[in-house]
């Protein structure tokens, strides 16, 4: 049997494994939309855990983060930092999200936002704005599975095989459990990811150099030692300047709590302290990073002049002697890193189209709880298939889209912090700070020789947000004080 | 605000420091080595492994929790 076969069954055997994991707690849910959407209002603090942990863990942490690291050495660093104390918002507003979601019904981030600012138009923006976001997200997690299963057949299977097969699994469990498949599924894939890095990062560097501390020396006493010194190199190879390195971790850590697929499992949890403890562990899942950064690193001068950078995890497996077994499992944790995103992405999408979106255009016998559900899992079927024809047919560029995105989902965090601390925002406000720090960001995104110094694009959108919020606001009429008191007490 | 809210918006506030510049400026060189990894690098792994310990205690210290009927599981 040759080997990139048994390597398949490999994939197979977990492609298997997760099908079922996906599909059996959905039997347990209730048939509603609170059931497909926030999975009753009953996940524990380990299911909300891995789902929070794995559905940040993209196809990226595999491909990207290695990537980073071998090709900007210390700018990689970034990805650690943002994380660290991205997810403390949470721990503060996330208990009272959760507990107005149980009294008022609401499963999204835009229902509850929409309802404190006393506007429909806000619901629909920030629907449009997370289906634009969420598509080459969802994009870009396809494209990675098949590369990755391309790459280990050895072209053998084709890429539009290999992302359509891993997908077609998405698909059915999340059509079929909605966030309970997502939830039990990436608590499988998260475990199995972090054994693969730290098993990866601990045993490259050994066999290649002999352990951690001397493949980093071997780099300091290198030509490249450069890369070790924060902030690292940019882009084109140069040293990156600290303007740059600090606000991207700025603006990642204030998007990284409000990304609506993260907030909106605040719904899900069945109490603050499972919401509490939540945000408090997120670290120990944020320190799997630590490895996979190592990995990048142990190639810089065991295989230069790799490119692009992100296939340098694929690259080493096919230089290195490794057991099949070995090469079979990696393969199988980095489809597990990209389908627990995909599959959060997918559902979040679906949901939110439909809740936020569609549910203002239809007429209203279109909306008993079951229609909308099935409304919910037609849209998940249509949203795969537009990212599908994206990934494997359309040649549009979507990096760039991504790559615009963090600086755009930062824009939501200034309402959130307004929707519970502040009582003069109001609904005007915040539609004009949130078109307007998202408009000012993609400005800037577009046209970086614009910017006054070189900051992330999302810093000038968040000091055009604030001050539209609170301009804005100040002008306009306050909403209810009852309103106001209900998000204030939360 | 109570002291242990003033205690740790004041971590809090050093650690993000810690993490960008001034703070992280600091620490970003390759020299001392330290666990096998360069100073630059140890130095994020000790500002994340500090978050987790301020969010941790600020969690055990929360005077709301009164409800310890509620199951985890």
């Amino acid at each position: 049997m040759e080997s990139w076969v048994i390597i398949l069954l490999i994939c197979g055997i977990y492609l298997a494994v997760t099908l079922a994991m996906g599909i059996i707690p959905g039997l347990k849910v209730s048939d509603s939309v609170s059931g497909f959407v926030a999975g009753d209002r009953s996940m524990n603090v380990l299911l909300l855990y891995f789902v929070l942990g794995a559905s940040i863990f993209s196809s990226f942490a595999f491909l990207g983060g290695p990537g980073w690291a071998y090709s900007r050495g210390a700018a990689a660093f970034y990805i650690i930092s943002y994380g660290a104390t991205g997810m403390i918002p949470i721990y503060f507003f996330g208990p009272k999200v959760r507990r107005l979601g149980e009294k008022y019904g609401f499963v999204t981030q835009a229902e509850i936002l929409q309802d404190r600012f006393n506007s429909t138009s806000l619901s629909a923006l920030l629907a449009v704005i997370s289906i634009i976001v969420f598509i080459p997200y969802l994009t870009l997690q396809m494209k990675g599975a098949g590369y990755v299963i391309t790459t280990i057949s050895e072209g053998a299977i084709p890429q539009w095989l290999g992302a359509g097969i891993a997908y077609l699994v998405v698909l059915m469990y999340v059509y079929f459990s909605g966030v309970m498949g997502v939830g039990w599924t990436n608590t499988f894939q998260g475990i199995f990811m972090m054994v693969i890095a730290w098993f990866l990062g601990l045993y490259l560097p050994y066999k290649l150099f002999g352990g951690v501390g001397e493949m980093f020396t071997q780099i300091a006493q290198s030509d490249m030692s450069a890369m070790l010194q924060a902030p690292g190199l940019n882009a084109s190879g140069e040293p990156w300047n600290w303007w740059s390195y600090s606000s991207a971790v700025v603006v990642s850590a204030i998007g990284f709590s409000v990304w609506p697929h993260l907030f909106m499992r605040a719904f899900a949890a069945n109490n603050d302290r499972t919401m509490k403890l939540t945000a408090v562990l997120y670290p120990t899942f944020q320190f799997f990073l630590v490895p996979i950064l190592i990995i990048g690193f142990t190639a810089i001068l065991a295989y230069p002049g790799v490119t692009p950078a992100d296939s340098i995890l694929p690259y080493i497996l096919t230089q290195l002697d490794l057991p099949i077994i070995i090469i079979g499992l990696v393969c199988a944790g980095t489809l597990a890193a990209s389908m627990s995103s995909g599959d959060a992405i997918l559902h979040s999408a679906a949901s939110i189209g439909v809740r936020d979106g569609l549910s203002h255009i239809l007429p209203a016998k279109w909306l008993t709880d079951r229609k909308e559900r099935n409304l919910i899992r037609l849209l998940v079927i249509i949203i795969s298939l537009v990212a599908y024809y994206f990934a494997v047919i359309s040649d549009v560029p979507i990096v760039n889209l991504l790559l615009g995105s963090y600086g755009g989902v930062a824009q939501i965090f200034p309402l959130v912090l307004g929707m519970f601390y502040w009582k003069r925002a109001t609904g005007y406000g915040a539609i004009a700070g949130l078109l307007g720090g998202v408009l000012t960001t993609i400005l800037f995104l577009l046209y970086p020789e614009l910017r006054p110094f070189p900051l992330h694009e999302g810093i000038y959108g968040l000091i055009v947000n604030v001050s539209l919020l609170t301009t804005v606001s100040l002008y306009t009429k306050p909403e209810s004080q009852e309103r106001i008191e209900r998000y204030l007490n939360a | 605000m109570s002291l242990r809210k003033k205690f740790f918006i004041t971590i809090f506030i050093l650690i993000q420091l810690g993490l960008i510049w001034p703070g992280y400026a600091l620490f970003s060189d390759i020299y001392p080595m330290i666990l096998g990894l360069p100073l630059s690098f140890f130095w994020v792994v000790v500002m994340l492994v500090s978050a987790f310990f301020l969010l941790l205690w600020y969690y055990l210290t929360d005077p709301t929790h009164q409800n310890p009927k509620s199951s985890e599981s």
